[in-house]
């Protein structure tokens, strides 16, 4: 019987929720560039005429409804799920970005103006995609990694509870324990160390990080020896919820990277506009 | 049993969690967005745009760069009056497309419904300050045109066949075999470059240094060494006294041109007159020759004088029209306006009343009134004339109206007929001069086929684009705008004025002399005419000489009149047998000896050299046509 391969995880966060959008988006995206090649190939092409406009007119439309995604919350029911806001926001997104490539005719910018807008335009639109790729991987990687799970906002207040915790177990401890856990374990339990390196393995620096544990129990006495397997199991849990801390952290501050740039854009995008039309 | 790592969400919160408040990153991107428009629109509005603007324009328009008024029109982009202000100044409409359409097809009904087009749909600015605004998209010529140079038509020299009349009688054959039989152009004193190949027609064709074409043949130059003996061309019959006025007899009308200081050998005898010494472009012959062509054929004669006067008049109209918009200042503008606004009313009533124009009652009146005025003006002549006219009328009046345009000779003749007319209604009374001048400018405007309604349209609609000009200038200068710098203006001006001047000599010339004598008996006219050949004798061994008059001579001048073919990178790459083939062979001037757009195929079909448009055609004809 032939074994049916397991799906890794890059390929469950590449793979699209909804196939027959993306299918959509790419035969949308060819018929605007057979669109562009044909019109190009019988007249010149120029942004401010004919298909070119109507591209740039479908981007500005396209970028506005973009903005419009905060709106999902109380608009979302009846008209349109949740579900289907994100996978709009996302594909159109796409297509926007593709249409103001084509909208330039390919071609780079000549003023510092039309750099901005196609920096700015890229920028979003490529921030906008990794946040898609991180909401796919990061919850997938913490479920399948880690044992705790907690709330962003309640990760320090469970920290506390963890260093009282860790306190009174090493209350009545002998002094080679209690100096090692003042010395080795408490500092790192006060206070929550967020690391990117969580992003690619939740586990990462684990091992390493329990070494000086094994090493104690070499020298703590048989009867210390629970304590010790106490503490390294708060110490577990505290690494976890660093990785917890940490992944939970990028995917709220990956849209500080996305949200204000495309603010800025539709600021761009307005001038462009009104350049347009006047002059 | 020691502790283990809790398992999900470890024991319940002390306090209610409150989540991120909604809106908070939107809010801060909206309140950016503003802001950066405002910062935008505030630097636009105190003069600090590059910010905004989409590129750098060319260096040659970065003095206005920061205004933007000085192209672009409010909501109308880039404006073709605004590119106009600068780069034609005298509002000839050369730079339009019904002009390229003119300058391709010379249909003026064809050039009246070529659409508009905008200047910055070729010409695409803001693409940094080395940008080559010049070099324009190829894909707008194919739009009208064919993709590529496998689909070039042959040329339309050879196309239609058409004969070029240099003006000369110029067999190469025996020019090529008497130069070679001279030895390398070397030895003869002449360096033919390094084309050495091309040595032989290298002695008359040369190329011109840093020109762009072959220096035009020169007398002098080219043909003097062998066809001048004792510095004379040839030799003369007599002719008869009374037809040919010796110098002295031209001073005596008060002729002092240059050429009348310079005495030459003259023998008189027997009541005839012979010049000994001939020489090439001899003016003692040339002025005879205009006053005898004048008696003989006195319309042929006008309708030559007229087209010149038209050519000068049309000059003097774009001379006039250039200078007002750049240095006139808001009243005047605004009476071009006004006198604009009026001349439009005035042709739309005019286009307005061509149908009844057919009509024989109101068109012979016309005609009728014409010959009235041309009789009460006293002069011999021009009572001949007026009958002529009066008699044409009654005829005309009897007959019924063709429908149809009339066959070419008809039209030729009638225009001919109305030349003289004005000819003559011009000797009679100076005063009527500046309407006849217009009226012969019109008439020879107007070509076999067209009804005057087109004509009139196109002048209308001529006039309703200067006035958009007009108006647009008055904008410009509401809104503090300065007229274009007057060497802009200048440069354009220096060239019609340089054509005008040319024209303007041509015509002194033909104007000179005595009064042409009424009717001439056929005895007269039988001697005027063995005069005529005696004076021509020696010309006529080279030059052509129809009905009386040297043709005019365009030797060697470029026949691809719509193309701009540079010789001097070709003659590098190959022989000139290689396009010109059968040159030795050749026995007639007319003979093009060109192989047409298959040579070119040679070398730019196969992809060796480029083919695109730009490289040989222009698309805006010359700023003198």
């Amino acid at each position: 019987m032939k074994a049916v391969p397991v799906p890794t995880r890059a390929s469950l966060a590449l793979r699209p929720k909804q196939p027959v959008n993306l299918l959509l988006t790419a035969a949308v995206s060819a018929i605007l560039v057979l669109a562009y090649l044909v019109s190009a190939y019988v007249s010149p092409w120029s942004p401010k005429r004919g298909l070119g406009l109507v591209f740039g007119f479908l981007a500005a439309l396209l970028f506005v409804f973009e903005m419009l995604y905060p709106a999902r919350r109380p608009k979302a029911r009846p008209f349109f799920t949740a579900r289907n806001w994100i996978q709009a926001h996302v594909y159109l997104g796409v297509v926007a970005m593709l249409a103001v490539v084509i909208h330039a005719g390919f071609s780079w910018p000549h003023g510092a103006f039309g750099w901005w807008l196609l920096l700015l335009s890229a920028w979003t639109t490529a921030t906008g995609l990794a946040g898609v790729g991180l909401q796919k991987w990061i919850p997938a990687a913490l479920a399948e990694g880690l044992r705790v799970e907690a709330l962003y906002e309640r990760i320090p207040e469970l920290l506390e509870k963890l260093l009282a915790e860790a306190d009174a177990l090493m209350e009545d401890a002998s002094d080679v324990l209690e100096r090692f856990y003042r010395s080795e374990v408490r500092d790192a339990l006060s206070k929550v160390r967020p690391s990117w390196s969580y992003l690619m393995d939740v586990r990462g620096g684990r091992d390493r990080a329990l070494e000086p544990f094994r090493r104690m129990a070499q020298f703590v006495d048989p009867e210390e020896k629970e304590k010790l397997e106490d503490l390294t199991s708060l110490y577990t849990e505290k690494m976890e919820l660093d990785a917890q801390y940490s992944l939970q952290g990028i995917l709220r501050r990956w849209l500080v990277l996305h949200v204000p740039p495309a603010g800025l854009l539709m600021a761009l995008l307005l001038i462009h506009v009104f350049g347009w039309v006047w002059y | 049993m020691p502790r283990q790592v809790s398992w999900g969400t470890p024991g319940r919160a002390a306090h209610y969690v409150f989540p991120r408040r909604a809106y908070l990153l939107i809010s801060v991107a909206l309140v950016l967005a503003a802001g950066l428009a405002f910062l935008l629109m505030s630097s636009h509005v105190v003069g600090f745009r590059s910010a905004v603007a989409p590129g750098s324009v060319i260096s040659a328009h970065a003095p206005v760069e920061t205004s933007c008024e000085e192209c672009h029109a409010p909501r109308s982009g880039a404006s073709n009056p605004r590119c106009q202000r600068c780069h034609d100044a005298s509002g000839a409409g050369r730079l339009s497309n019904g002009a390229h359409v003119l300058f391709g097809s010379g249909d003026p009904r064809k050039a009246a419904a070529a659409p508009d087009l905008y200047c910055a749909s070729c010409h695409v600015e803001h693409r940094g300050r080395q940008a080559a605004l010049r070099v324009v998209n190829e894909v707008q010529c194919v739009r009208c045109h064919f993709r590529s140079l496998r689909a070039h038509p042959e040329f339309a020299v050879l196309r239609a066949k058409s004969v070029e009349a240099p003006g000369l009688k110029y067999p190469h054959d025996c020019h090529v075999r008497e130069i070679a039989k001279k030895g390398s152009c070397k030895e003869a004193g002449f360096d033919p470059g390094p084309a050495a190949s091309a040595a032989t027609c290298a002695r008359c064709h040369e190329p011109a240094q840093g020109g762009r074409d072959l220096v035009p043949i020169s007398f002098d130059r080219h043909c003097a060494s062998c066809h001048l003996k004792d510095g004379s061309v040839g030799s003369m019959d007599p002719v008869a006294q009374e037809d040919a006025l010796p110098t002295e007899a031209i001073r005596a009308l008060g002729i002092t041109a240059d050429w009348l200081r310079r005495g030459d050998a003259f023998e008189a005898s027997r009541g005839k007159v012979a010049k000994t010494l001939l020489r090439h472009k001899d003016e003692w012959v040339v002025f005879n020759m205009w006053k005898l062509r004048r008696e003989l054929d006195p319309a042929g004669f006008a309708t030559e004088r007229g087209a010149l006067m038209a050519r000068a008049s049309q000059l003097q109209r774009r001379l006039a029209l250039a200078a007002p918009l750049a240095g006139l200042d808001r009243e005047a503008l605004r009476a071009r306006e006004a006198s604009l606004t009026l001349e439009i009313q005035g042709l739309g009533r005019r286009i307005a009343a061509q149908p009844k124009a057919l009509d024989p009652a109101g068109a012979l009146s016309r005609l009728e009134e014409i010959a009235a005025a041309a009789a009460a003006a006293g002069d011999d002549t021009v009572k001949a004339d007026a009958e002529s006219i009066r008699a044409r009328a009654a005829e005309l009046r009897s007959q019924p109206i063709p429908a149809e345009a009339l066959p070419a000779d008809a039209y030729d003749q009638r225009r001919k007929e109305l030349l003289t007319a004005l000819d003559a209604i011009d000797a009679a009374d100076a005063s009527l001069k500046p309407r006849t001048e217009d009226l012969r400018r019109r008439v020879l405007a107007v070509t076999p086929g067209a009804a005057g309604a087109d004509l009139l349209t196109r002048v209308r609609d001529q006039r309703q684009a200067d006035l958009l000009r007009v108006r647009d200038e008055l904008r410009l200068r509401e809104g503090g705008l300065a007229p274009p710098r007057a060497s802009l203006l200048a440069a354009e001006q220096g060239r019609v004025q340089s054509v005008l001047a040319a024209v303007q000599q041509q015509l002194q010339r033909m104007s000179e002399g005595p009064p042409a004598p009424g009717s001439l008996t056929s005895e007269q006219r039988e001697r005027k005419k063995g005069s005529l050949e005696a004076l021509l004798a020696a010309c006529s061994k080279c030059h052509l000489a129809p009905s009386g008059s040297l043709a005019k001579v365009s030797a060697a001048r470029p026949v691809l009149v719509r193309s701009t073919f540079v010789h001097a990178p070709h003659l590098l790459q190959a022989d000139c047998s290689r396009c010109h083939p059968g040159v030795a062979k050749s026995r007639q001037s007319q003979d093009l000896n060109f192989k047409g757009i298959a040579s070119c195929r040679e070398c730019h079909g196969s992809g060796s050299a480029k083919q695109d448009c730009q490289s040989c055609h222009r698309y805006h004809p010359p700023a003198v046509p």
